[in-house]
């Protein structure tokens, strides 16, 4: 019972710790029989993004192409591509999960996915555009010292994304055994080998492809999904909620604050990592290197954030439209709960809404959106080791292009392994307080770095390594030592420490590294990297030298 | 990358002596700064009202919708506006001041 359990809150890895009793999570996981249309628009997906990568892969020859499709690809398309990146699985499965049993809750939860975006605007994207190439790295490189710093970027990156895909495998084993009646290990392996061919084949455009395609899908999806939902209603959607408040089990309690919220310490905690989690993202920051200058980089902005605006709205009517059609259905609903467990709350919804043919249409688009989302990371992860840690770190930058990409596809390869290994290794483990851990490293590492070295003189190589190398651990001791690991992981009685979200603690733990390390480094070299911060500022405000076609 | 050092040492001492370039800074990190204000208030004034007076959020207002819904669905269009401001802004008088300050150099 214990091991079922933990598989089926595995299903749910997508959603973060604590909060995974809001979302009703009792049901079994059994396989569902395979259907038709799931198939059908499955299998298309497949051919068009392998056709597709064919196509990229004639086009990626140099190590620009493959990390970021030599800056070609225009404002517009990658904010589609940022959204297809952004809105995985655990936004539409988990946050639909949310608002069906806790209604409200998933509202703030899902909130916290879209107030990093504004940050990223006004804090990084510009001045990330105009110094970067690859690697968010390079931004920090540029006056400081070349081989610390790569190390612990490419730590940092590796730590977010592994973190980040373990969960994602997970769940998505979970869900496609859910949805396909593929057995876990064949689901995490099909998944593994698709996204080791899209990018080790087609590296940055086939990706890109792939997330553009996967976002027009999934709003197409959704938007027809929301459409049929206020149809049931009335076009009303006071009578939306009113007909949800009759039919859930705690009435009204559903329109207002409940668990998630219930400390401000962490609820702020929680918010901090979701907020300046998103702005240290290497998948996201990766992203904003594939187009030509600031310009092209806000316009991507501006249409990722609308997109997933919209995209959160829709999640709130599909929400309370599972309360009514799929909640107060016995269709739906076993003796445990939701059939098939919480996360599936937006599938049932997809077939009481349209039948076996939306039914498989949603199945297809969700595994879809798995696929990107784990593409997307495989390769910002596998550009961290060849260009951070190989070309940079080990060649000291005298590595010739040609090895480096061959590295940095052997990476994917070898990424892609343990992808699948680590999921089958963690398949019976409660992985969900993994994508909150990797949301608090890339807020405690990754975003101080980043921020800091764009825009405090003083800061120096040494405050970088202490403050980022002091986050990373901070955030991971904390989470482990937190009840999200601690109790419901190892099974201890009661946690060490209290909250779940570390990144209050460790966020400020890390700026305070770097700003010490900073102030007490009287180095020669702290010296000369501040002397180098105007030149820094110069070309980050003008994007100065960023157009010319250089390698560094 | 050698051939250009020099010229490109001097183009950068140029542009740092420009005190139109001062001036793109200055608007670039005021309006960053405070529309990251803005935007912290907003959020995490919102987790904290909802965390320590869950009864205020949970107030109706109009036929079934509660303030926290009505001021949540706020936050989440406020996200998108703040962005929309800043990119309007500065495509109007960033871009532009670029191009002043670099001229052909860029």
């Amino acid at each position: 019972m214990k091991a079922l359990a933990w598989r089926i809150a595995a299903g749910l890895a997508l959603i973060a710790p604590g909060f995974v009793k809001a979302a009703a999570i009792e049901g079994q996981a059994v396989k569902q029989p395979l259907n038709a249309t799931a198939l059908l628009v499955f299998l298309g997906f497949i051919g068009m993004t392998l056709a597709i990568t064919a196509w990229a892969s004639r086009r990626s020859k140099t190590r620009s192409d493959f990390y970021t499709a030599g800056g070609t690809i225009s404002g517009t398309l990658n904010g589609v591509a940022i959204a297809g990146d952004y809105m995985s699985a655990a936004a539409f499965l988990g946050i639909t999960a949310l608002v069906f049993g806790a209604g409200f809750d998933g509202l703030v939860y899902g909130m916290g996915f879209i107030v990093g975006w504004p940050i990223i605007m006004f804090l990084v994207a510009e001045r990330l555009r105009n110094l970067g190439r690859y690697t968010f790295s390079d931004v920090a490189t540029y006056r400081f010292q070349e081989r610390p710093i790569r190390l612990i970027g490419c730590l940092g990156t590796l730590a977010t994304v592994l973190l980040y895909l373990i969960a994602q495998m997970v769940g998505a084993g979970q869900l496609i055994k859910l949805l396909f009646g593929l057995d876990y290990e064949v689901a995490v392996v099909v998944l593994g080998i698709l996204m080791m061919l899209y990018v080790a084949g087609g590296g940055m455009l086939a990706t890109t492809w792939v997330q553009i395609i996967k976002a027009i899908l999934l709003l197409l999806g959704v938007t027809l999904m929301a459409f049929l939902v206020l149809q049931q209603a009335g076009f009303s959607l006071t009578r939306l909620l009113d007909q949800a408040v009759s039919l859930h089990k705690n009435g009204s309690a559903i329109l207002g604050p409940s668990a998630l919220v219930k400390d401000p310490v962490s609820a702020i905690s929680l918010g901090l990592a979701l907020m300046f989690g998103t702005a240290g993202l290497p998948h996201i920051l990766m992203r904003f290197f594939t187009v030509k200058n600031a310009k092209e980089a806000r316009k991507s902005v501006l249409v990722a954030v609308s997109a997933f605006g919209y995209f959160l709205m829709l999640m709130i009517i599909i929400g309370y439209g599972a309360i009514v059609l799929v909640g107060a259905n016995p269709a739906y609903i076993d003796g445990q709960g939701l059939r098939g467990g919480g996360n599936m709350a937006a599938i049932h919804l997809a077939h009481a809404v349209g039948g076996d043919w939306f039914l498989g249409f949603i199945s297809a688009v969700a595994f879809a959106t798995i696929i990107a989302v784990v593409s997307g990371l495989g390769l910002s992860a596998a550009a961290a080791v060849s260009h951070d840690f190989y070309a940079c770190f080990l060649m000291n930058g005298k590595g010739s292009e040609k090895t480096e990409i061959i590295v940095s596809k052997l990476s994917t390869l070898g990424l892609g392994v343990a992808a699948v290994a680590l999921g089958i290794a963690f398949e019976r483990l409660n992985v969900a307080f993994m994508v909150s851990l990797a949301f608090a490293v890339a807020a405690s590492t990754n975003f101080p770095i980043i921020f800091l070295s764009l825009s405090w003189k003083r800061f120096t190589t040494r405050g970088a390594v202490i403050g980022g190398g002091l986050g990373l651990v901070s955030a991971v001791i904390l989470t482990v030592l937190g009840p999200s690991v601690w109790v419901r992981v190892l099974g201890n009685d009661s946690p060490i420490f209290p909250y779940d979200a570390p990144a209050l603690f460790s966020m400020t733990v890390a700026f305070l590294g770097c700003w010490l390390g900073s102030v007490l480094d009287k180095s020669p070299t702290a010296a000369q990297e501040a002397a180098r911060y105007e030149e820094q500022v110069v070309r980050a405000e003008t994007g100065l030298g960023c157009a010319a076609p250089t390698s560094h | 990358m050698a051939g250009g050092t020099a010229l490109r040492e001097m183009t950068i001492r140029r542009i740092a002596a420009d005190p139109r370039f001062h001036e793109l800074r200055r608007r670039r990190r005021r309006l960053g700064g405070a529309l990251t204000v803005v935007m912290c208030l907003i959020y995490f004034g919102y987790l904290l009202v909802a965390s320590l007076a869950p009864e205020f959020m949970a107030q109706c207002v109009g036929a079934t919708m509660t303030l926290g819904m009505v001021t949540g669905v706020a936050v989440i269009l406020s996200a998108v506006a703040l962005t929309a401001l800043y990119v309007w802004y500065a495509n109007q008088a960033f871009d532009r001041l670029v191009d002043e300050i670099c001229g052909c150099d860029r």
